[in-house]
């Protein structure tokens, strides 16, 4: 069963090469590339994916009961079963260093690998639809199985360096999607914006695995087994608290978070995900809302035993996570731009995920990965159907009235927008809860009153977004509304799927209900050990109903500010009125910071070395370049065919040789 | 003969190499380096005969066997030496060993 498991990133992989082949053969046609065939296998493969991670999933709990059962009954103590692993070959082996490129299936993986292939085949569906009408649409379905396959690798991968070759291609895919409608100037500036920034991310993931490994020894093989491993081992951990290990430790644990910060757009590499926003919306809603932001949250999870040895490091987590969350929200709710108030509220979300990781509750920081998965899915989707309907018009001012014209995108929508405000029983309900609770448990009132502003900061910004979208009198322009239609059925079909599973996901783990703990019992093996060492082994519990009340109060009060404020004749001020004064500062806050930061620095050095260094350099090897010449023209005239010279040069030759042989040189 | 000691005929041969080492060198005309050529060979074959009468006897006759060899082939050199010089000096109306420089054109 577990030779398997490279099928899962090797199908979408194969389907990348067969729609890029389609791509690159049909380029020449009068009417592009064949979309039927690209289409079929663009969703065909994906599907098989999410299949066999499906049975993967199935198989590795059936035999983990099996074995369970067996203890039980026979009084054993039998090891149960808590990964699938499966080392393909060798990498890199040079000295002590050996690397193994393999794939380890386990319960986290298992979370992860469903929702990224399930969302994702049913974003390949929905792009069918959304891209029928384009051009490079082969391009474009080859490009999407592309980032599948990466994200696969990323989340599948035995240890960190096989996670960064994914982490790498799914940057490489995002900037390729950002700039997929490469006409247009702004979109390749975008792409080429999301791309540096998480260089700079990259970066220091790099540096954090290499001190981290530093720490561990060259010979530790660098598989996230072997690290939770030597973490958990009680032998190391007087070597942990030498101050110099404790304090390169924190240094690295920093390090790689400002990897998770650059992919999952957290202050302060987070100004690239709102201009992301330039690539067609499946884009948007696969990979900058579903999938590949998350997987900064991934990592924190997948290292989280080393990350439990960095208190301060995850103090830094936690207060960067409700800063962004605080942050994104209130830009959020100075956006026109019906994809960009999305972008926003992404990167608020994933600032709850930081703030539950960084008080130490990964695995419910790791539930509001899943359950944002569906329900900002769906919302993306949706708004690219508005979109779709709209013509292409992005602006929430030419919108409204369109809860009659489009009655399933508005339901979907609303199962969305249902799930992230927190109402309850939604996706976002359950998560969202229990992530505050876990953050007043752990993290303490402020940062317990920070995310709970936030909360309702969400839900004011949502229903604006739902009440000049769908619930206030039409703005649009007469033709426009004159075209105004409802999607096709390919992107009907998993605007359905999803906006239920918006509105039932939360149910994977509906903390108030008995029984009803799926999700946690995955996450147990991978986070579990942390958990407890953060939590000093107490296990305290908060009235949970009474919490809960409290944000459905801070929904309840948002929904309704946002009525006051926008349905009651406000809206048509905060409408029309342009996006500036106030909101542009707010909104372009940290680009400006990036500017002084690390853009003028850079272009600084740049000059001088453009015009210091790089002069003193050419013209040393200029230098030696002539003093070669030199030599080359002395030999030259030694070469030259006169007989005399030539002659009287071996004759002294010949001298030199002799007198060498005599012992007198 | 008997009365002239080895040594100073090995003088005599060393300063009959040196004027012919020198005249190859030194001079432009083909024709006196051929000559320095001879002279070069000639001052070996004396130093050979002299240094075989220090040898006792069948041994004596090595040393002066060698010169033999090299007066024959010295007359061969000499002999396609001068029909080059001969072709060389039609084409080229010169004697100049710089004439040689460019044969290939």
């Amino acid at each position: 069963m577990d030779n398997l498991l490279w099928l899962v990133p090797a199908l979408p992989a194969l389907g990348f090469l067969i729609n890029g082949s389609i791509s690159i053969l049909g380029a020449r046609s009068t009417n592009g590339p064949a979309r039927g065939l690209s289409g079929f296998l663009a969703v065909l493969f994906p599907l098989l994916s999410f299949l066999i991670v499906v049975q993967l999933h199935l198989g590795l709990s059936a035999s983990q009961e099996s074995v369970r059962s067996i203890n039980e009954h026979l009084g054993l103590t039998l090891a149960i079963p808590q990964s699938l692993v499966q080392p393909l070959w060798s990498w890199i082996s040079v000295g002590d260093i050996h690397l193994t490129f393999g794939f380890a299936f386990d319960g986290l993986t298992s979370i992860m690998l469903l929702f990224i292939t399930g969302i994702g085949t049913l974003i390949h569906l929905y792009s069918v639809g959304y891209m029928a009408h384009d051009r490079g649409f082969a391009r474009f379905m080859s490009y999407m199985n592309l980032f599948l396959a990466n994200m696969i690798v990323l989340v599948l991968g035995n240890g960190p360096i096989v996670t960064f070759l994914g982490w790498e291609g799914v940057g490489l895919c995002s900037y390729l999607l950002i700039g997929f409608w490469h006409h247009e100037t702004a979109n390749g500036d975008a792409a080429r914006k999301a791309f540096l920034v998480n260089r700079v991310g990259d970066l220091g993931f790099l540096l954090g695995l290499f001190l981290l490994w530093q720490i561990l020894g060259p010979s530790t093989p660098l598989t996230y087994e072997a690290i939770s491993a030597w973490f958990r081992d009680p032998a190391n951990a007087s070597l942990l608290a030498t101050s110099g290990i404790a304090g390169l430790l924190t240094l690295s644990t920093l390090l790689l978070f400002l990897g998770c910060t650059g992919k999952s757009a957290q202050i302060p590499l987070l100004t690239w995900l709102p201009d992301a926003m330039a690539g067609p919306t499946p884009v948007s809603a696969l990979i900058h809302a579903a999938t590949m932001v998350t997987s900064g949250v991934f990592l924190l999870a997948r290292m989280s035993d080393v990350f439990a040895h960095a208190p301060f490091t995850l103090h830094v987590i936690a207060w960067i996570g409700a800063a962004t969350a605080v942050w994104a929200a209130v830009t959020g709710f100075v956006q026109t731009d019906i994809k960009k108030v999305l972008a926003y509220s992404t990167v608020s979300q994933l600032g709850y995920m930081f703030l539950a990781v960084g008080v130490g509750a990964f695995d419910s920081g790791l539930f509001h990965v899943f359950t944002h998965a569906f329900f900002k899915a769906v919302l993306f989707l949706g708004a690219g159907s508005v979109i779709h309907a709209l013509g292409g018009e992005q602006d929430m001012r030419k919108m409204g009235g369109l809860m009659k014209k489009l009655p399933i995108t508005f339901a979907a929508m609303f199962a969305g927008w249902y799930a992230i405000t927190g109402l309850p029983f939604g996706a976002g309900f359950w998560s969202k809860d229990l992530l505050l609770e876990k953050v007043l448990l752990h993290g303490g009132p402020v940062l317990y009153g920070i995310a709970l502003s936030t909360a309702a900061l969400t839900a004011i910004y949502m229903t604006r977004l739902m009440i000049l979208t769908f619930w206030s009198p039409s703005r649009m322009d007469h033709d426009v509304e004159h075209h105004v239609h409802e999607a096709p059925l390919t992107m009907q079909i998993p605007l359905w799927i999803l906006g239920i599973g918006a509105l039932v996901a939360g149910f994977a783990w509906a903390g108030m209900i008995p029984g009803m703990d799926w999700f946690p019992r995955q996450l147990q093996s991978a986070v579990g050990p942390a958990q407890m060492l953060l939590a000093h082994g107490e296990h305290r519990e908060l009235n949970a109903v009474v919490l809960a009340m409290v944000g459905v109060g801070a929904a309840i009060v948002g929904i309704s500010l946002a009525f006051v404020l926008f349905r009651n004749g406000l809206f048509k001020e905060a409408s029309s009125e342009p996006l500036g004064g106030f909101a542009r500062a707010w909104t372009l806050s940290f680009d400006a910071v990036h500017a002084v930061v690390g853009i003028w620095p850079v272009r600084i050095l740049s000059w001088i070395l453009d015009r210091i260094c790089q002069p003193l350099l050419s013209g040393a090897v200029r230098l030696f370049a002539y003093l070669v010449q030199l030599l080359g023209a002395l030999a030259q005239w030694l070469q030259r065919s006169r007989l005399r010279v030539n002659l009287t040069m071996s004759v002294l030759g010949l001298l030199v040789v002799l007198l060498i042989l005599r012992g007198n040189l | 003969m008997d009365s002239i000691p080895m040594m100073q005929l090995q003088i005599l041969s060393a300063i009959l190499f040196a004027t012919g080492m020198a005249t190859v060198l030194m001079r432009r005309n083909l024709f006196f380096v051929l000559m320095g050529v001879e002279l070069m060979l000639n001052s070996a074959n004396l130093s050979f005969l002299s240094w075989s009468r220090t040898m006792t006897g069948a041994a004596t006759m090595s040393g002066q066997v060698a010169p033999l060899f090299s007066i024959a082939i010295a007359a061969a050199e000499a002999c396609v030496g001068l029909a080059m010089l001969l072709s060389v000096f039609r084409s080229r109306e010169s004697m100049d060993t710089d004439a040689f420089a460019r044969m290939k054109e």
